[in-house]
């Protein structure tokens, strides 16, 4: 195995399963390999075999297909709509491209696919083709330089019988238009389907070369060689506008691809799909000649991406420091207000106290603090100092003591 | 924008997701920290700029070192004498004269404007005739 092999990887979606094959492609052809299948509830398991293989080898396409049965083959080119060119004046047109999340890079029209099968075998006369995908029969009545007409039938839940009844039907619709019926009919099935070819050749009785091959054969084939898809692969409207004002932009058209108009439409609905879509990195872009994709930084470093980290580093530092020093002056302010207040108390307390003594006394000790008083001293007016003492300290401890100098002491204590 | 986000790097985009985390994990809070630290740091200033204005002090309040405190309050008092008693304590021996009260009560009030020191309460005073003998514990903030 070789990571320089050029792999096409395909893939489709019909009912609920998604089937996956890819290729090795080759000068003479390409070598499949086994079909896988996914259940859609393994949808993350298959788009990472996608991712996985698109690692293994740097030089792919992943192919898908559009089984939109909306879709139709007009004379002009609608920017507004997405479109894949089959001739100059021949665009297939559908709406939109919805591919959700699964990686393409290249998205083809069963319509396209179909004149890429037949392109050899048209001339001037009509042919009526039509190709049988996922229950729907997309048919074109096409000539060598036109595609004249196009429908998609739905056959889901109608027995053969009705399907050839409604082919024939737009037979006749298409006769109505320009009065040609179809010389022959080729049919291309990805199945055998035997009755239905059987009732078809009954009910419009021509004859029907059917050709048999499986969409990841038809794709890989349309992978496999650059000049069949450069033009040929759908493009979203919104892109076709952008690159209609530079056509000379044509060689560049490779890299134009789905992937890109995926991520540019794409949507995540949630807001956890918004997230995750950001730490989703954009996707690898080829480059045409399939020559070795450029990486696009998706696991380097840039050194400069670590100036944010930094400067909010140095910021929380900053901030950090700040702090430390600052709950410091804090805490000192605060013990320093908290001190001048009983500072103040204290001051207040001890002049009261000396006031109090007035002419009635004389202090010797005293213990003064913001709450309480002890005071000791030799006392001439006992009443006075009693009352004195009891107003500043309601309900302290006023005692007195004779002295034998006929001197009296007094001692006074606060009630704590 | 989302588009420009997908072009980045998703190693990049990881450390910008981490910046973001520090940034609103240990920045933010400690921006809102210093925010309040400041406001509380004002608040108290301002109210002790207030009780330094009442008292006319003009000058910032500074360090209490014992010799430097000494020798400023020696001319208020008859006697100062400071002993250190261990874990920033000093003992501090005042003598004045009764009718030297006043400057007491401005001496305690204003103690804590001038120096980082606070009073370990009581206050003890012994009176002798004419001079009151008073100790005060201070302790350096």
């Amino acid at each position: 195995m070789s990571a320089k092999q050029y792999l096409t990887i395909t893939h489709y979606k019909e009912r609920e399963f998604y089937y996956l094959n890819h290729a090795i492609q080759m000068n003479d052809g390409f070598i499949a390999k086994e079909i896988e299948q996914f259940h859609e509830s393994e949808k993350e398991k298959f788009i990472e075999r996608i991712r996985t293989l698109q690692r293994q080898y740097p030089l792919h396409q992943v192919i898908s297909i559009s089984l939109n049965a909306t879709q139709i083959v007009k004379d002009k080119e609608d920017l507004t709509q997405a479109s894949a060119e089959i001739f100059p004046n021949n665009y297939v047109i559908q709406e939109k491209i919805d591919i959700g999340n699964i990686p393409v890079t290249l998205y083809f029209s069963p319509f396209s696919i179909l004149y890429e099968e037949y392109k050899h075998k048209l001339s001037d006369k009509l042919t009526l083709i039509i190709g049988l995908f996922d229950r729907k029969l997309y048919i074109m009545f096409a000539t060598k330089d036109k595609i004249q007409q196009s429908w998609t039938l739905g056959t889901r839940g109608l027995t053969e019988k009705q399907i050839a009844n409604r082919v024939y039907k737009s037979m006749q619709a298409y006769y109505k238009i320009s009065f040609k019926f179809a010389d022959h009919i080729e049919m291309l099935v990805p199945d055998d389907a035997p009755k239905l070819l059987k009732v078809l050749r009954e009910e419009l009785s021509m004859s029907i070369l059917p050709t048999q091959k499986t969409i990841h054969t038809l794709l890989h084939n349309m992978g496999s060689d650059q000049r069949k898809f450069t033009s040929s692969y759908m493009k979203a409207a919104v892109r076709r506008i952008e690159s209609h004002e530079n056509i000379n932009e044509n060689e560049n058209k490779v890299i134009d691809n789905l992937e890109d108009i995926n991520l540019n439409h794409e949507k995540p609905t949630s807001f956890m799909g918004k997230i995750k879509s950001i730490f989703e990195s954009k996707p690898k872009k080829e480059k045409p000649n399939n020559e070795p994709q450029t990486k696009i930084n998706a696991g380097t470093l840039n050194l400069s991406s670590f100036a944010p980290l930094l400067v909010v580093f140095l910021a929380g530092a900053y901030f950090s420091a700040q702090n430390s020093s600052l709950q410091e002056k804090v805490a000192i302010v605060e013990t320093q207000n908290e001190v001048q207040i009983q500072n103040s108390q204290l001051a207040l307390n001890t002049q009261r106290v000396f006031e109090a003594m007035g002419k009635s006394g004389e202090l010797q000790n005293a213990i003064i603090s913001d709450k309480k008083i002890e005071l000791k001293g030799l006392v001439w007016g006992i009443e006075p100092l009693r009352e004195k003492l009891d107003a500043l300290y309601a309900g302290g401890d006023f005692s007195i003591k004779p002295l034998e100098n006929f001197m009296t002491e007094f001692s006074f204590k606060s009630k704590i | 924008m989302s588009e420009t986000l997908k072009k980045i790097p998703l190693i990049n985009k990881l450390v910008y997701l981490l910046a973001i985390i520090i940034l609103i994990a240990w920045v933010v809070p400690n921006i809102i920290t210093y925010i309040n630290n400041m406001k509380g740091y004002k608040e108290h200033n301002q109210e002790l700029q207030k009780a330094s204005s009442k008292y006319a002090i003009t000058a910032p309040t500074k360090a209490f070192s014992p010799t430097v405190f000494q020798e400023e309050i020696k001319p208020l008092f008859s006697k100062v004498n400071i002993t250190e008693l261990g874990q920033k304590k000093y003992e501090v021996a005042i003598q004045i004269k009764k009718e030297d009260l006043k400057k007491l009560k401005g001496f305690i009030e204003t103690i804590s404007l001038r120096y980082y020191v606070e009073i370990i309460q009581p206050l003890k005073l012994d009176a002798k005739e004419e001079t009151i003998n008073l100790k005060i514990t201070l302790k350096a903030l």
